[in-house]
């Protein structure tokens, strides 16, 4: 079976196109015949791979009028533990966070085999709601012991971040992590707050976050769209 | 962990990271009451009432006058970890070597290509500079679990054709050359199989992939691999470490 063929090849050199000229979100593509003679191949060929892009979510199409460069996924550093809002580029307006619940609740059978902590150790629960240019992209969630940090409720984690809180007010240096990245069917209890309907996946990242002395800090689970994230690591 | 709770729950909790963590792989027998009885210096009744909590949950099982075994999971799973975070674990093939499985390498295709400005500009090469291409079909127990599409450019390995990646693996080939790819640059996103990979790891639309873009630069900051690889979702399940 021959692995490449010519649709795929020009759907990688339109992505060159769109990373070498710079284009952004929005954008115009040039027609199809344009293309087609760039590259040298058939209209068919080519609008192939357009399609493949477009289910990849670098393109879009709007009937009768032509293709156009979609919002580039939010990019998500995975070698470093920083708080999500620094890592929002640029290349988006607006991201802000709405706290959705903030309480005091007790290790359950999920959180003691997810965390090791005895079943009852009094946790912070802090559920929040990501808004990247007004679309919701993910549902975060920490769970914090409370002897780590006492009282921790009365910061306001709409303003600031849950990492830069926990250095600044508890002098806490979180030093490492093991995080997996898993993907399943949405479940009810983010799936209103993101708009999505149970035949739509989620992304899940979660870990343990630990300081120095191994001490656990933070349980965090972060429920993403599938089409809005991208992980990094450089 | 609390070293007031119970003995027993201590040492089952002890055996169930273990077993999470694939130091006692699904179907390898675990050490047996009467050795963990003597190596934590607690009574036998205590190492039993551990085990068969954790028999009664479905983890592991009892072979009579055998010993007890990790129950294998209807879903078997692998790790991937990312590639160059750890000096041991290089590559795919290498960890998950790690946690006892034998990779087999099948090479779908190979070849030298050029004028491909995508590939050049993920490599660094000037327009025109030859890209060598290496599709490899990476399976464990006889299932398909990764499509890696590999790009090197030839300059750095002029004899990669007469190799077999069957055999030999990459990274020790490109490391005789002096140009192990040393750090790593990637991209992770989550997608729907599609042409060509649904294809050849036999798959459909609606089931998920990893797609993990990277390039590898060799201790010289010269770009040395561009590789795309494709991991079964269900498969496989994407970890990766942390430390600052």
């Amino acid at each position: 079976m021959k692995v490449m063929t010519l649709d795929i090849i020009v759907a990688d050199e339109v992505k060159y196109m769109i990373e070498s000229e710079n284009l952004k979100e929005g954008d115009k593509l040039p027609g199809e015949r344009e293309l087609s003679e760039r590259f040298c191949v058939q209209r068919l060929t080519l609008r192939l791979g357009l399609q493949m892009l477009e289910e990849e979510g670098y393109i879009y199409s709007k009937p009768r009028k032509g293709y156009y460069v979609a919002k580039p996924r939010i990019q998500k550093n995975v070698k470093r533990i920083v708080s999500s809002s620094s890592q929002i580029q640029s290349s988006f307006k607006s991201s802000q966070i709405k706290l959705i619940k903030l309480c005091e609740i007790e290790a359950d059978k999920y959180l003691n085999k997810e965390t090791n902590l005895p079943l009852g150790t009094r946790l912070y629960e802090i559920k929040r709601l990501r808004i990247v240019d007004g679309e919701p992209v993910s549902v975060d969630y920490s769970f914090i012991p409370k002897n780590v940090t006492p009282g921790i409720d009365k910061y306001d984690f709409e303003q600031y971040s849950l990492y830069n809180i926990l250095e600044l007010a508890y002098g806490i240096q979180l030093s490492s992590s093991i995080q997996t990245i898993e993907v399943f069917k949405a479940e009810p209890n983010y799936r209103d707050l993101l708009g999505l309907s149970e035949n739509d996946n989620i992304v899940l990242q979660s870990g343990k976050v630990l300081d120095k002395d191994g001490n656990l800090i933070e349980f965090s689970e972060s429920y993403m769209k599938q089409e809005r994230f991208a992980y990094v690591y450089d | 962990m609390d070293y007031k709770i119970p003995l027993y729950i201590q040492l089952r909790e002890t055996i169930l990271q273990r077993i999470k963590e694939g130091e006692y792989l699904p179907g390898e027998k675990i050490p047996s009451e009467r050795e963990m009885a003597t190596i934590y210096k607690i009574n036998r009744m205590t190492v039993k009432k551990a085990v068969n909590s954790l028999v009664e949950e479905g983890y592991l099982y009892k072979v009579k006058n055998e010993g007890t075994y990790v129950r294998k999971t209807k879903k078997k799973r692998w790790y991937i970890n990312d590639p160059g975070l750890e000096r041991d674990n290089q590559g795919l093939g290498a960890s998950l070597k790690t946690y006892g499985y034998n990779v087999e390498n099948d090479v779908l295709e190979k070849s030298v290509i050029e004028n491909r400005h995508y590939l050049e500009s993920k490599l660094n090469l000037q327009h025109g500079e030859k890209v060598y291409a290496l599709y490899r079909l990476r399976s464990v127990e006889d299932e398909s679990l990764a499509l890696e599409l590999t790009y090197v450019p030839l300059k750095y390995f002029e004899d990669i054709d007469e190799h077999d990646f069957k055999k030999v693996s990459l990274y020790d080939y490109m490391s005789s050359k002096g140009h192990l790819p040393v750090n790593f640059k990637q991209k992770m996103t989550i997608q729907n199989a599609k042409r060509p990979v649904d294809k050849i790891m036999k798959l459909n639309s609606d089931d998920l992939l990893y797609v993990l873009e990277f390039t590898g630069l060799d201790e010289n900051n010269n770009v040395v691999e561009f590789t795309v690889s494709y991991m079964r979702c269900d498969k496989v399940k994407y970890r990766f470490f942390i430390k600052q």
